[in-house]
């Protein structure tokens, strides 16, 4: 077994040497968009299969619903991508949300959803069909998902219940989430009739805890210079997460396999783009817009020309890893229940490994309480051998902003860079690409680097 | 001088006041920016609790630290800090709130260090059953951190005698709210602001006297206006002494308020328990008007009909939202109460507020307002 972190400084002496590493294509990406695309479809056909669909944000806790049998999970939107992929589309969505009194400032992931509903294509598919729902589970972390998602069920007029994620990780804490979920779960029977089967969560929370384990330790690869992939390949992969969610089994032999194909490209120094001199964390959501082509495209591979890589970010990592935080604030990947020799043998089991799961697990929920979300990006500007970091102060998403100003100084006492961009992530009349891209190429202009350089 | 002219001295002269009390008292002074912090624990351990507020002069310190899109409060109680106009505190006591004033606690204790400081975990959720046990842990641990603090323990006696006083507080200041809902009001709605801003910054004993004593003055006090139009004022965190006065320079009365300064401060007793704790946790949770970050868990959203409900019992004639810039919360249960305020006929208008409010575009809008309140009324 090679040791992964090995190579780090042998790669570091020789970064002056632009185009060293070999590049190949990764073999699993076809896994990826397949297992993708088939969980994306399966959001627009669920119904005509007996599904339960299901509105709110379960990302996190997703095995919670995985007990009513077969279901699907809208999030806040399924036609979220469609949006994005259309300026003018979504900037008529936002306009339609504003026209209805909400502001401007507030979070445009949210509007952009919220406008299509008024625009009436929220749960519209291509093909013109309509699909219904049959309530909503919001998992909170943030105040305007929940509020945006009791909104969405008052149009649809389906049940709306919440259960709050903590802020802190502490027994009472734990129990606090726990007998929420388990308040969920009779509340689901109530809606939906059915018997809730604690084996099926058993067997879904067992997963999750699984997958997010093997999603974190594809992340921790990412340290190695070269890293064997790069954030845009991340962002992609989120989406597999996102749609397929962590508890399904379906994604375990995929993140297997891409584990498994960059231990090998981290063994033999195969890197995401070749060319690695610098490399760079993005904190905070990159735009998600199209921005003459797609925007998370145009900022993450910005820096290509200059040899300069995003490798990580905080955000990025965090939503479907389950990572164990060491004292000093460093992120290594945690152990699934198997591994620490635990099985679950009832509901109360579950529930209660979930909420450690997701609370000491999920670094999120004490960065809520912000002294954290600093140390921790401090840690991973350590530990990822990062040399500088590109901040979007989104204008819209005052949920990952907090924070961020308060890290630069202490970047800079590290003797790492940063620089800020202003953007809204979802709203595009917030993004000035000229702008940004002019503002990061500066950037990396000032560490030294050049396009004829690299 | 009268009951009244003592508050507003104390809030002219605040930080002034709140170190002779402890000069007096040999007590402790612990700021807090968040009405979910029990002030009861505090005060049963001989500290006083002092609300930090803004000053609504120009500031152009926070800027390294906090965002500029977040909202006027967060950005103007920091500045106070880095100003060192709270130098003096002991402590830094925050209720997990909001996401932005969670940045100026942070930012606070990162640049402006106090000796001692608390962050007390309030679900969001609070409306959970399973919130009350989950409160009553948490408000014991910060029990056990301000006993360790002090040196000193709190028992049940001291904190029943604690909540008896909050609660006296809180049932002289309703009489007050009770003597506007006659026509005219009895008070300016800008001397009833004063006095729920002193009572956050006095020992609660001492407003109490004070409470009891502009009650009794009450009759001498000058009559409002029979034609002034009754207004209601729902606010982020408004304490702009000078927005109100021009509001009400226009004709208008303040009667009623649904403000986080106001009636969101002092809203809901808490009453006799042998388990003064969990009396607490009760008061907190269900006693008090929810802040909009904790109007999250039902399809019934409790903020509209709560503001309506208001309204009606103040014989209001229209609604002046005093919504802080970038105040999130707020805008997303704007609509809602907009809404529920036209369904019983009551007009509204939105003033986005910042740190130093520009009160001659607001006076024109306001005028409009007004205005068109009065076309209607003939």
């Amino acid at each position: 077994m090679v040791d992964p972190f090995a190579t780090v400084t042998k790669a570091k002496a020789e970064w002056k040497k632009p185009g060293e590493y070999e590049v190949k294509p990764l073999e699993t990406w076809g896994k990826i968009k397949e297992v993708r695309r088939k969980h994306a479809k399966n959001i627009w056909t669920a119904k005509q299969e007996g599904k339960v669909t299901i509105l709110g944000l379960v990302d996190m806790a997703s095995p919670l619903p995985a007990g009513l049998g077969e279901v699907a999970v809208f999030t806040l939107g399924p036609n979220f991508g469609r949006i994005m992929d259309d300026n003018a589309l979504a900037a008529q969505c936002c306009e339609a949300a504003e026209a209805r009194g909400f502001g401007p400032d507030t979070c445009a992931t949210l509007r952009a959803q919220l406008g299509s509903i008024y625009l009436g294509f929220h749960n519209l598919s291509r093909s013109g069909e309509r699909i219904p729902l049959d309530f909503c589970l919001e998992m909170h972390v943030c105040i305007a998902q929940s509020k945006i998602a009791r909104e969405m069920s008052d149009h649809y007029d389906i049940p709306y219940f919440m259960v709050e994620l903590p802020g802190w990780t502490d027994p009472a804490s734990q129990e606090f989430f726990a007998s929420q979920m388990d308040d969920a779960i009779h509340w689901m029977e109530k809606v939906t009739g059915r018997t809730y089967s604690d084996e099926l969560l058993i067997e879904a929370t067992h997963t999750d805890w699984r997958n997010r384990v093997l999603w974190a330790r594809i992340l921790e690869l990412t340290r190695h210079v070269p890293s064997p992939i790069d954030l845009r390949m991340i962002g992609s992969m989120n989406v597999m997460l996102q749609v397929g969610k962590t508890r399904s089994p379906d994604l375990t032999p995929v993140l297997e396999e891409l584990l498994a194909e960059l231990k090998d490209r981290v063994a033999n120094n195969i890197a995401a783009l070749g060319v690695e001199k610098v490399r760079l964390i993005h904190e905070g959501q990159w735009p998600q817009f199209s921005c003459g082509s797609w925007a998370p495209g145009v900022i993450l591979r910005l820096g290509v020309p200059y040899g300069a890589i995003f490798v990580a970010g905080r955000n990025a990592f965090n939503i479907y890893a389950a990572w164990e935080v060491l004292e000093n604030g460093s992120w290594r990947a945690a152990h699934n229940l198997e591994e620490q020799g635990i099985t679950l043998k009832n509901r109360g089991d579950a529930l209660r490994s979930l909420a450690r799961l997701y609370s000491e697990y999920w670094p999120n929920a004490v960065e809520m309480q912000l002294a954290p979300r600093v140390k921790h990006l401090m840690a991973l500007a350590k530990d990822w051998h990062a040399d500088g970091v590109v901040f979007n102060l989104d204008r819209s998403c005052h949920g990952v902003t907090p924070g961020m100003l308060e890290s630069r100084p202490l970047l800079q006492e590290m003797g790492i860079p940063s620089m800020v961009y202003e953007a809204s992530y979802c709203d595009p009349r917030d993004f000035d690409r000229s702008k940004v891209t002019e503002g990061i190429e500066s950037f990396l202009e000032g560490m030294g680097l050049s396009r004829a350089a690299a | 001088m009268g009951a009244l002219d003592k508050m507003t001295q104390v809030i002219e002269d605040r930080h002034g006041y709140a170190k002779g009390w402890r000069e007096r008292t040999g007590g402790r002074l612990a700021g807090y920016l968040c009405t979910y912090v029990p002030e009861e624990i505090l005060y049963a351990g001989g500290v006083l609790p002092v609300r930090v507020l803004g000053s609504h002069e120009p500031e152009d310190v926070t800027a390294p630290y906090i965002y500029g899109m977040f909202c006027t409060y967060c950005r103007d109680t920091l500045a106070q800090a880095l100003l060192g106009r709270y130098d003096y505190l002991d402590g830094l006591i925050h209720g997990y709130c909001c996401i932005h004033i969670r940045q100026t606690y942070d930012s606070w204790l990162r640049h402006a260090p106090v000796p001692f400081s608390y962050l007390l975990y309030v679900p969001d959720h609070i409306e959970s059953d399973r919130a009350i046990p989950h409160i009553v842990s948490h408000m014991g641990q910060m029990k056990v951190a301000v006993e360790e603090w002090t040196g000193k323990s709190i028992t049940n006696e001291a904190l029943s005698a604690a909540i008896e006083v909050f609660d006296t507080n809180r049932r002289l200041t309703q009489k007050l709210y009770d003597m506007q809902k006659g026509n005219p009001p009895r008070f300016a709605g800008v001397d009833i602001l004063k006095v729920v801003l002193a009572s956050q910054l006095m020992d609660k004993a001492e407003h109490n006297k004070l409470l009891e004593e502009l009650l009794a003055e009450a009759s001498q006090l000058p009559q409002q206006e029979g034609s002034n139009v009754r207004l209601m004022m729902v606010a982020s965190e408004m304490d702009d002494l000078g927005f109100v006065e021009l509001i009400e320079s226009l004709g208008a009365t303040i009667v009623v308020d649904d403000n986080c300064v106001g009636t969101r401060y002092f809203l809901g007793e808490v009453g006799n328990s042998a388990e003064p704790i969990a009396a607490l946790a009760q008061r907190y949770a269900r006693g008090k008007p929810l802040c909009p970050v904790k109007d999250i868990s039902t399809r019934d959203r409790s903020r509209p009909p709560h503001v309506v409900g208001l309204a009606t019992d103040y014989g209001v004639q229209g609604v002046i939202f005093a919504r802080n810039k970038f105040c999130d919360p707020h805008e997303y249960d704007t609509p809602f109460i907009i809404r529920a305020l036209k369904e019983k006929g009551i007009p509204s208008m939105v003033l986005e507020c910042d740190i130093v409010n520009p009160l001659g575009q607001f006076r024109t809008r306001v005028e409009a307002f007004l205005e068109m309140m009065r076309v209607e009324a003939l």
